[in-house]
């Protein structure tokens, strides 16, 4: 925040995608990102920040993120504004199932704690409503068990298919 | 693709994490390395603790009817999410020996469930989520023709050896002093490892009674509650699963009608039977008798038998003449009806884990430490 005081503006950061799209966020609200706050922290700020692991299309779903989730100016934030922020969190992440496995992953990469938990428990909670092999289809897993292992598995805890 | 959706084994840790064990389960066969994850010692022991960070609890109502069923509530609604059955085939006892008694949760610890069934005398672990039940073998303590008269029962987790232990309190018949088994006083104590899978005689240097019908035990952090008396004390006998040694604390006041022992999530607390209601004091140090701390008195009532125990915001579950359920908000002295119970029901804080009844894993999670 230190570096922010001199100014009577706020400061903005540029963001690079891997597909080389550029975007420019208030320097706080890109901080919600653990690993861009020890970038910046490092000396990274004026040039361009790099997230190699992030398509643009992703990117800008996260930077989304980042506006809603930045630090209020106050310091404060109300009971309303929470709830406010809960709904739109509902909301962001209520997508297609391979656009949420994109933000679980911008969210382990870049370090969102909110964001990770929010993509987390809603990956879980598709999982908890699916079959096996529909899970296999969403997470592009190959069945590595022989018909036979997975039978058997199976059938140890039947009543859990039920 | 511009990005490989394949999730790191950190991240899938972290999704699994927050799925009920029957889910876990189903998903043991979606590819081999989430088996092995899964099944994995150390995968168990996070998913316990995520449940606990996140007070997953559930609350057992043991046994109010003839069936052989546990009816599991919501902690947060009270209402009765899932009505688990006891593990066959150890309960199929004879029709004629059925009572709604036969069958004791004896307490519950990190998802595991201790019961004793009254009627076979027989001791059970058994995880409801996994329906793995480890029946415990009888101890042979005493020599033929002694017989023991179980007092007590207790069930909890040793932290410093990372393992579930049983104890019980006894009277043996045939003792060579008439006048223990005339006053029912336990003499006698064996303590149940499940990474040893053996029993083993503990000492009890102190001469109590313990009713276990009317004063089951309480378990809070590894130390196992009852409510005990001798000839010249009252007060609470308590054991310490990790040190393997017996407490007693004298009640606060001498000349106490009655009074039962609570659990208030991190301290013992008693309902002691006080003019029209109840003073509930919290036992700030066991063992220690000036550490009793008064926390309020509850009341006046006209019909109610005994507190049960505390639910969150301090509100507590208290047990009416008639065996019914009530919350009771001792704050503005709100009673609601839960439409729940049965005379001396026992309320007993439960969360699902993976953890297994098998002692080869009890091993392996020691070898991890």
């Amino acid at each position: 925040m230190s570096s922010t005081l001199c100014c009577s503006f706020a400061k903005n950061v540029t963001l690079r995608s891997s597909d080389g799209q550029t975007f420019e966020v208030e320097e706080a609200a890109a901080q919600v990102s653990q690993t861009i706050k020890r970038m910046i922290e490092d000396g990274c700020t004026g040039s361009v920040i790099p997230v190699p692991n992030l398509t643009g299309p992703v990117l800008a779903l996260v930077i989304e993120y980042f506006k809603k989730h930045s630090p209020p100016s106050d310091g404060c934030p109300t009971a309303l504004l929470e709830m406010e922020i809960k709904d739109w969190d509902a909301k962001f992440v209520a997508v297609d199932n391979d656009t949420l496995l994109d933000l679980t992953l911008a969210a382990h990469y870049l370090e969102i704690q909110g964001l990770l938990d929010l993509t987390c428990h809603r990956v879980a909670d598709i999982l908890n409503d699916n079959s096996v092999e529909k899970i296999r289809e969403i997470f592009h897993i190959k069945n590595d068990f022989t018909p036979e292992e997975e039978a058997e598995e199976r059938s140890k805890i039947q009543w859990a298919f039920e | 693709m511009m990005m490989a959706k394949e999730l790191p084994e950190d991240l899938v840790t972290q999704i699994l994490l927050r799925l009920p064990v029957v889910s876990l389960l189903r998903f043991e066969s979606v590819c081999k390395s989430w088996y092995a994850l899964i099944t994995h010692q150390h995968f168990k022991g996070k998913h316990l603790l995520h449940n606990k960070k996140n007070s997953n609890n559930t609350l057992l109502l043991p046994l109010s009817t003839y069936d052989d069923v546990v009816p599991m509530l919501s902690y947060e609604t009270l209402q009765v999410s899932l009505t688990q059955s006891l593990p066959p085939p150890y309960f199929v006892i004879d029709e004629e020996a059925r009572c709604p008694y036969s069958i004791i949760v004896v307490g519950s610890c990190n998802g595991l469930v201790c019961l004793f069934n009254n009627y076979s005398l027989q001791e059970f672990i058994w995880n409801p989520a996994t329906k793995e039940t480890k029946v415990v073998p009888k101890s042979n303590m005493f020599p033929s023709g002694y017989h023991a008269n179980l007092k007590g029962i207790g069930f909890g987790f040793d932290a410093k050896t990372n393992d579930y232990k049983i104890i019980n309190l006894l009277t043996p018949y045939n003792n060579p002093d008439p006048k223990s088994i005339q006053s029912g006083k336990i003499i006698q104590s064996e303590v149940y490892s499940l990474s040893a899978d053996s029993w083993k005689k503990v000492d009890i240097p102190l001469s109590v009674t313990i009713d276990r019908y009317y004063a089951p035990m309480i378990y809070i952090n590894g130390m196992a509650f009852w409510r005990a008396y001798a000839d010249d004390w009252e007060g609470v006998l308590s054991f310490d699963m990790s040190d393997e040694v017996f407490l007693k604390t004298p009640l606060p006041l001498l000349y106490i009608r009655d009074f039962f022992v609570l659990n208030e999530s991190t301290t013992l607390a008693v309902g002691v039977i006080a003019e029209d209601g109840f003073d509930i004091w919290l036992l700030l140090e066991v063992g220690v008798k000036d550490s009793w701390s008064k926390l309020f008195t509850i009341g006046p009532f006209t019909d109610i038998m005994r507190p049960l125990g505390f639910w969150k915001n301090g509100i507590m579950f208290l047990e009416k003449c008639d065996g019914q359920m009530v919350l009771y908000d001792p704050s503005t002295k709100q009673m609601t009806d839960l439409l729940l119970g049965h005379s001396w029901s026992q309320l007993i804080t439960y969360m699902e884990t993976l953890i297994s009844v098998k002692r080869e894993n009890v091993f392996e999670e020691q070898d991890r430490c």
